[in-house]
């Protein structure tokens, strides 16, 4: 989607590193279009250029990708994760795992987008570590359901307090599933050593 | 059967993800009732939870996880061997979100470069870690007994930067509230002495000492420094007469304990 504006070459200049430009109309159409790929700007001497929207707002329009990645990664999460219920409900045991495992190769992606929110991050750490720990083990029902709950609602709810990622977290855990990464214990063998000593 | 708790199955519980955790969590269920003295959670949060957050602040602050461990070898290594298959397991990382990141993916998240995203995941999970064992760290008992109304039991802040403050890990007041509450408890206090005669470890020649002071100068205020060094002396005094002392360190605590009519178990 491309937008037209029409402004004097020093307006264009005028937008700052920050991400919002001094003049009104960039700002408005900032907060409108930031999440387009490009704006064609009308110079009104030499013509029509385009540039890219990330060079007048590059904070709001790389963020604004982020949110539109994770939101589209997520929801198709949901999708997998719904469909393995459905495989799941049809004693399509491989079915189901293949789901899951199709949304567990898109977790590296989802973690570059942790920083939206350190909610959204601390969520989406627990979820690789929990598949990975389960090994070659497929997903019981109640994993299976509770992956879902905490995706749902990711999906509904990117920016979740802090506190409400660790109440999920632990509904993981709740649900047998290991949160942790494997080398954990051998911080565990140097942290608590270290404070007993 | 009931159990009193002492400071390393607190640790183990909440902060061990080894087999020694899952241990020290079943263990609990053996008992009709678990009980959590105050002195154990501070004794947590000045200790394990604190060398926790100082490697927390380590990964905040230093551009790349190889470095964090850098400073972990530097800081703990200094002083005592550190295993180098645990340190080698940490470097490695495999389980890590960057093992299975491919570059193409990475390549469209500048802020991820390789290296980073080490950092950037050990930094989350060692926060959220923190946080949650201390928001649990009074469920995983029936109750939490022995109240210290001289100890500020506040959480760990998140401060702007995203540094963690432990604060505070001491009470601050000249006057510990374990001498009040040991006044009738001298006799105890006095075999408790002898229990430590008998060993000439650093930490049991200053808890003696800390016994000695209680018992010699019962009106006296005494110093944090002496709330520190009764360490293991306070679980066996704050053990009920129908519970056992539950902890994994039984070589210190049984001397203690059984010196007072109590017992001990590992989980």
């Amino acid at each position: 989607m491309v937008t037209e504006f029409s402004v004097m070459p020093a307006q264009v200049q005028t937008a700052k590193p920050n991400g919002f430009s001094s003049t009104p109309a960039l700002h408005e159409a900032g907060s409108i279009f930031n999440a387009t790929a490009g704006v064609r700007v009308i110079d009104q001497r030499s013509g029509v250029r385009p540039v890219p929207i990330e060079d007048l707002y590059p904070v709001a329009a790389g963020r604004a990708q982020l949110l539109g990645t994770a939101r589209a990664l997520l929801a198709a999460g949901s999708d997998r994760l719904r469909r393995a219920h459905e495989y799941l409900d049809d004693g399509n045991d491989v079915g189901a795992d293949y789901e899951v495992s199709l949304f567990q190769g898109d977790i590296p992606e989802l973690f570059c987008c942790s920083s939206i929110s350190e909610g959204l991050g601390a969520v989406v750490v627990a979820m690789h570590h929990a598949l990975r720990n389960r090994g070659p083990s497929p997903l019981t029902s109640d994993q299976l359901n509770c992956l879902s709950f905490c995706l749902d609602r990711l999906t509904k709810e990117m920016f979740l307090s802090y506190d409400a990622a660790l109440d999920l977290i632990d509904e993981l855990e709740n649900a047998q599933l290991n949160v942790n990464p494997v080398e954990a214990a051998a911080l565990n063998s140097i942290l608590i050593d270290e404070s007993a000593a | 059967m009931k159990a009193l708790l002492d400071t390393t199955i607190v640790v183990d519980v909440l902060l061990n993800t080894a087999a020694q955790g899952d241990n020290a969590r079943r263990a609990l269920r053996r008992y009709d009732a678990t009980l959590l003295p105050h002195y154990a959670i501070k004794e947590f949060k000045a200790g394990a939870l604190n060398n926790y957050i100082w490697l927390h602040t380590k990964i905040c602050q230093l551009p790349t996880w190889a470095e964090a461990l850098e400073a972990v070898r530097r800081t703990i290594g200094f002083r005592r061997n550190l295993p180098s298959t645990a340190l080698q397991a940490l470097a490695q990382f495999e389980s890590s979100i960057e093992r299975i990141t491919t570059d193409a993916v990475a390549a469209r998240y500048p802020g991820m470069a390789r290296g980073q995203m080490m950092k950037t995941e050990a930094q989350i999970w060692l926060k959220q870690h923190i946080m949650r064992a201390w928001r649990k760290r009074r469920k995983i008992a029936s109750a939490v007994t022995a109240s210290l109304p001289c100890y500020v039991e506040r959480a760990p802040v998140v401060q702007p930067n995203g540094l963690l403050v432990n604060d505070p890990v001491k009470c601050n007041v000249p006057d510990c509230s374990l001498r009040k509450r040991y006044l009738n408890r001298l006799n105890d206090i006095e075999s408790l002495e002898r229990a430590c005669t008998q060993v000439a470890k650093n930490e049991v020649v200053r808890r003696r000492r800390a016994l000695k002071q209680l018992r010699r100068n019962p009106g006296r205020p005494l110093e944090e420094k002496y709330c520190r060094w009764l360490g293991d002396a306070v679980f066996a005094l704050e053990c009920p007469a129908d519970a056992v002392v539950l902890t994994t360190n039984i070589v210190d605590h049984r001397p203690l304990a059984n010196a007072i009519g109590r017992e001990v178990e590992a989980p």
